[in-house]
């Protein structure tokens, strides 16, 4: 092989390709558990496990490729049928995989290769061996072909001894490293000579003992079935990196936006036709009108001999009287209206051009448009897998979580060729493994409890997927025990999530919701599986930070169903355009439940916030404008019978109404990350260009319901919202008490600039403080007088009542003259600082200023 | 322009009658402010976002930043800077480019026009005038950003 290769460069080429052969591997040694006579997943097994040895030994991964020469040396030993592909067989050689995974995923992340990991496995080799070749000759009247189901029998017991043995040993080993190395060496001169006596009537490769020293050894001797292993398929595939995809998706997103523009420009063009037409029509008209009259009046004379009359009679210079100045008149308006009509008809067979050459742009552009959407598509569906390689990952969890926990289960998958983008794949897989895990641990109960209930043995858990419009949605379900809602009940009461007074009003619906609180978990004790209660929350958040939703389905008895909704592509998606304020923003359309309309007069407030009733169900109100603090069209929405457009916006199971101003359409966005900058922006989830070149935000809906329900919390006391939320009939997720500090500290601002009580406000708002602000002394004298004040922030010259006046007043009266005073000002003199702490001020800012320094005083003296 | 080892450049803005500098190295492209759409709850200081070349670009404005006198708009340059991501500053005017010799950069006084020191490299003078150099990594740190996401 080639030597002196840039490695780094291959490195990522061969991680993949090993991933590959350790997938095929692990999915065709699940199958020979089932069907362990099939002779071709043997074959295709040592092709796998022979590839990477090679390849990895060709890379200089000595430990992985020594490690993956176990495995194949019992598969070897399989394939060559001396030793039956029992249990003990298939989970060594699992074993064997998962070191590697190991051993690959420190290549991966630059580290070196853990060479004790290879005399682990090397131990653990050498016992198989040894045992088999112990059985082999206790059982050497047994003909090794012909399994019996005695010998099956009794290889399982011996398998269950020596499973024993092997952990004791490996216990043991690791700490006496000279009686392990001498193992090796033992047997491998043993496997040597073995090898070797029936290397002839193998085609395939041999030389095991090679193994650990001279590694490259084997790969000189290619054997000939192995040149076939790059397939056709592989051939005609080719590796892309994601990167490479998204930039493309990226392009073609911009196109996307693009087009919508060119798009938007035609449907002018379109108008600017039109009217080109209707004015070409009406010219004609005209012309021939006036050309009709025109002839009728002067019919006897042709154009031509009036023009050489009248030249002839000017170039004779004589004239004739009035008559030929008439003459002369017509012979103007003669020539005049010729040029008229040949004008005119110039310019009608321009339009007509000029027309078909619209019709020809409208054509060109719609062929672009169409081409755009396919060309989008299909980089969409190059992002696209088929959900079949997630649900690969899934059967080795089952096998092992079920053995683990002494359960008999089976997994069905239907629906295996649904796609889905790469990326919304990647994000689902752990909550999907979540899931899996829970409904096994949880759901399915013990095979003896099951066949009490009349059940058969083996549970079942299956996956199904199938798309649904822009959508895949992907159920897992189990036929355990079900999730009973008095257990869930218990639980968090409990984890103190819901009063032990609340139990009763709860229903059986949001009971079962309660599941996706944080830290929530009904398991008694905490396994190495699930019932940690890192479960579902984080299952519901990913979904969510997908656009996702997700259902839960129980009975009791019969089991459980989650139903997660997701939309297929993340790069575009379908969104309602809005409009609040003089701001358009863009919501996803698959978080819609619905659009309606509400007037004034139909809101309700229940706990002090805003509800509305839709069909009989309450459900919070949101407005848009208020969430985002803009400045609406403050008379429109405030008229009694004004009906305001109404999102009806669905989360899992919570349902909110969000009033915005108006709803501008319906459109295909792209959607881009706003930069690590602004990555944390509430209530956005990224934005995205509009045709005109326009920023839109995108609404994040996960958001905005929680902050309906903290608002529907802050008004009143906790008890009594929760309460309200219960009418609603919507609590679910919502009972986790909160302690919300009811009251914020006040501050007043006081100053004339507009500006710095704009910006302070500001600054302090965000602090978390409310803010009143006068705009001089006097004002803010009454507002202090009104309402209860912790701070004042006041300027010191102001029209009416300035600044040491102000302070004067509030030291008078004895109710206000203890609120602590900071005096913000552009006098920087020390006189005037001296002033105002004589007067009663406790901080003295001079403007500019920077707002640490501000904030810093505030909250020294409210504290 | 030629540089020599000991030389820095810096590009000098105005804002208001004040004149700043940034490290020329730092600073990406000057642009007209295009239509910039304004974040709602984000920060004072923080005029929104742009399109910039089909990326978003957050903008900053120095006025504002600085709460220099009346933070009210009037400024017509965008001066893109690159630090470890893009940025856009606003400024009232762009007057050119100055090199100065290392000596001849004066060392900050403890507060500029209410900047605190943390936030200035040094003064320099261009056409007899003083110019604030500004560190732009001390004014848009992490914890900054943090600030400005909330």
């Amino acid at each position: 092989m080639a030597k002196g290769f840039d490695k780094s460069a291959i490195i990522e080429f061969f991680l993949i390709e090993a991933g590959d052969h350790i997938t095929n591997l692990n999915s065709n040694l699940l199958a020979l558990e089932n069907n362990p006579q099939n002779i071709e997943l043997i074959d295709s097994l040592f092709r796998d496990a022979h590839t990477l040895k090679g390849s990895s030994a060709m890379m200089g991964f000595g430990v992985v490729s020594d490690v993956a020469h176990r495995a194949e040396d019992i598969l070897e030993s399989v394939r060559s049928g001396k030793i039956v592909p029992d249990r003990e067989t298939i989970n060594f050689v699992f074993e064997v995989l998962d070191i590697v995974k190991v051993l690959l995923d420190d290549i991966a992340s630059g580290r070196s290769e853990d060479g004790s990991l290879r005399d682990a496995i090397n131990k653990k080799y050498d016992i198989l061996v040894n045992r088999r070749a112990g059985k082999e000759q206790a059982e050497a009247e047994i003909p090794v072909e012909g399994v019996s189901t005695e010998a099956e029998d009794e290889s399982i017991d011996k398998v269950y001894q020596s499973l024993d043995k092997i952990f004791v040993e490996k216990e043991e080993g690791e700490s006496d490293v000279i009686n392990v190395d001498e193992a090796i060496k033992e047997v491998e001169e043993e496997s040597e000579v073995k090898e070797e006596n029936k290397a002839e009537d193998e085609e395939a490769e041999v030389s095991s003992a090679a193994g650990p020293a001279r590694p490259l050894e084997v790969e000189r001797r290619p054997p000939g079935r192995r040149s076939a292993d790059v397939s056709d398929i592989e051939k005609r595939t080719i590796r892309v990196q994601i990167d490479q995809l998204s930039n493309l998706m990226n392009l073609a997103g911009e196109l996307v936006v693009n087009r919508n523009r060119v798009v938007g420009q035609l449907e002018s063009v379109r108008d600017i036709r039109d009217e080109l037409e209707k004015s070409k029509a009406r010219l004609l008209k005209v012309v021939k009108d006036f050309e009709g009259k025109y002839e009728f009046n002067l019919s006897p004379m042709s154009f031509s001999s009036d023009v050489a009359e009248k030249k002839k009679a000017q170039g004779a210079g004589g004239f004739e009287g009035f008559f030929e100045l008439e003459f002369d008149r017509y012979d103007d308006f003669n020539i005049l209206s010729r040029k008229l009509v040949e004008i005119t008809n110039d310019m009608s067979e321009i339009m007509v051009e000029l027309s078909g050459f619209f019709y020809k742009i409208e054509e060109g552009a719609s062929q672009i448009s169409k081409i755009t959407t396919s060309l989008q598509e299909e980089i969409t569906l190059v992002r696209m897998v088929e959900i079949e390689k997630l649900f690969q990952r899934f059967t080795r969890l089952v096998r092992d979580v079920s053995q683990s926990q002494n359960k008999k289960v089976r997994i069905d998958f239907i629906g295996g060729d649904t796609k889905i983008d790469k990326a919304v794949f990647e994000l689902i897989a752990d909550p999907l493994i979540h899931i899996i895990r829970n409904a096994i641990s949880h759901g399915i109960e013990a095979p003896y409890d099951r066949k009490l209930n009349g059940k058969d043995e083996t549970g079942l858990v299956y996956v199904k997927a199938h798309q649904e419009g822009n959508n895949v949605v992907i159920e897992i379900g189990d036929d355990g025990n079900g999730i009973n809602p008095d257990d869930v009940k218990e639980a968090a009461i409990g984890k103190k999530f819901i009063a032990r007074a609340e139990k009763d009003t709860l229903t059986d619906e949001e009971a079962i919701n309660l599941i996706f609180l944080p830290g929530f978990s009904t398991s008694k004790e905490i396994s190495a599986i699930s019932g940690r209660g890192v479960g579902m929350d984080v299952v519901k958040t990913n979904i969510m930070k997908l656009n996702g939703q997700i259902e839960v389905q129980t009975e009791v008895g019969a089991g459980t169903k989650f139903i997660i909704k997701l939309p297929s592509t993340l790069a575009v998606s379908q969104a309602l355009i809005v409009k609040s304020g003089d701001q358009e923003f863009a919501i996803p359309l698959n978080l819609i439940d619905e659009t309606t309309r509400f007037s004034q007069k139909e809101i309700d407030y229940v706990a002090g916030s805003e509800v509305v009733n839709l069909r009989g169900r309450v459900l919070p109100l949101l407005r848009l404008e208020k969430v985002l603090n803009l400045h609406a069209s403050r008379e429109k929405s405030l008229h009694p019978v004004n009906l305001n457009p109404t999102l009806i916006l669905k989360l899992a199971e919570k349902k909110i109404a969000l009033m915005v101003d108006d709803i501008t359409g319906q459109e295909e966005i792209v959607v881009k990350g706003v930069g690590a900058y602004l990555k944390n922006l509430k209530f956005f989830s990224g934005a995205t260009i509009s045709g005109d070149g326009d920023v839109r935000f995108i609404i994040d809906t996960a958001a905005l319901v929680s902050e309906s329900l903290l608002t529907g919390k802050k008004a009143v006391d906790v008890k009594t919202s929760l309460r309200a939320e219960k009418k609603t009939a919507d609590a679910g997720v919502s009972v986790k008490k909160q302690d919300i500090s009811l009251e914020k500290p006040r501050i007043i601002i006081v100053d004339d600039s507009i500006s710095i009580r704009k910006y302070v406000s500001h600054f302090l708002i965000r602090a978390g403080y409310e803010v009143e602000v006068a705009s001089d002394g006097f004002e803010a004298l009454n507002k202090v007088g009104q309402i209860k004040v912790d701070l004042i922030i006041t300027d010191l010259e102001m029209p009416i009542m300035h600044g040491y006046e102000l302070i004067a007043e509030l030291k008078r009266n004895p109710e206000l003259s203890n609120i602590p005073i900071i005096v913000l000002t552009s006098r920087a003199g020390e006189k005037h600082r001296q002033k105002a702490f004589e007067m009663g001020a406790q901080e003295y800012v001079v403007k500019p200023f920077e707002e640490e320094v501000l904030l810093e005083g505030v909250k020294k003296l409210l504290k | 322009m030629e540089k020599k080892a000991s030389e820095y450049q810096f590009m000098i803005f105005r804002i208001f009658d004040k004149l700043f500098g940034a490290r020329l190295n730092d600073t990406v492209e000057i642009l007209p402010p295009a239509k910039i759409r304004e974040i709602p709850l984000s920060y004072f200081y923080v005029k929104g976002i742009m399109d910039y070349r089909g990326d978003f670009l957050p903008v900053v404005s120095l006025r504002r930043r600085f709460s220099l006198d009346d933070p009210i708009d009037g400024e017509r340059f965008v001066v893109i800077i690159n630090l470890s991501e893009r940025l856009g500053l606003t400024v009232d005017e762009v007057m050119g480019i100055a090199t100065v010799e290392e000596g001849k950069i004066e060392p900050p006084p403890p507060k500029v026009m209410g900047i605190g020191s943390q936030y200035i490299k040094g003064i320099i003078k261009y056409d007899e005038r003083p110019v604030v150099i500004l560190d732009l990594y001390a004014l848009f740190t992490t914890q900054w950003r943090i600030q400005m996401a909330l």
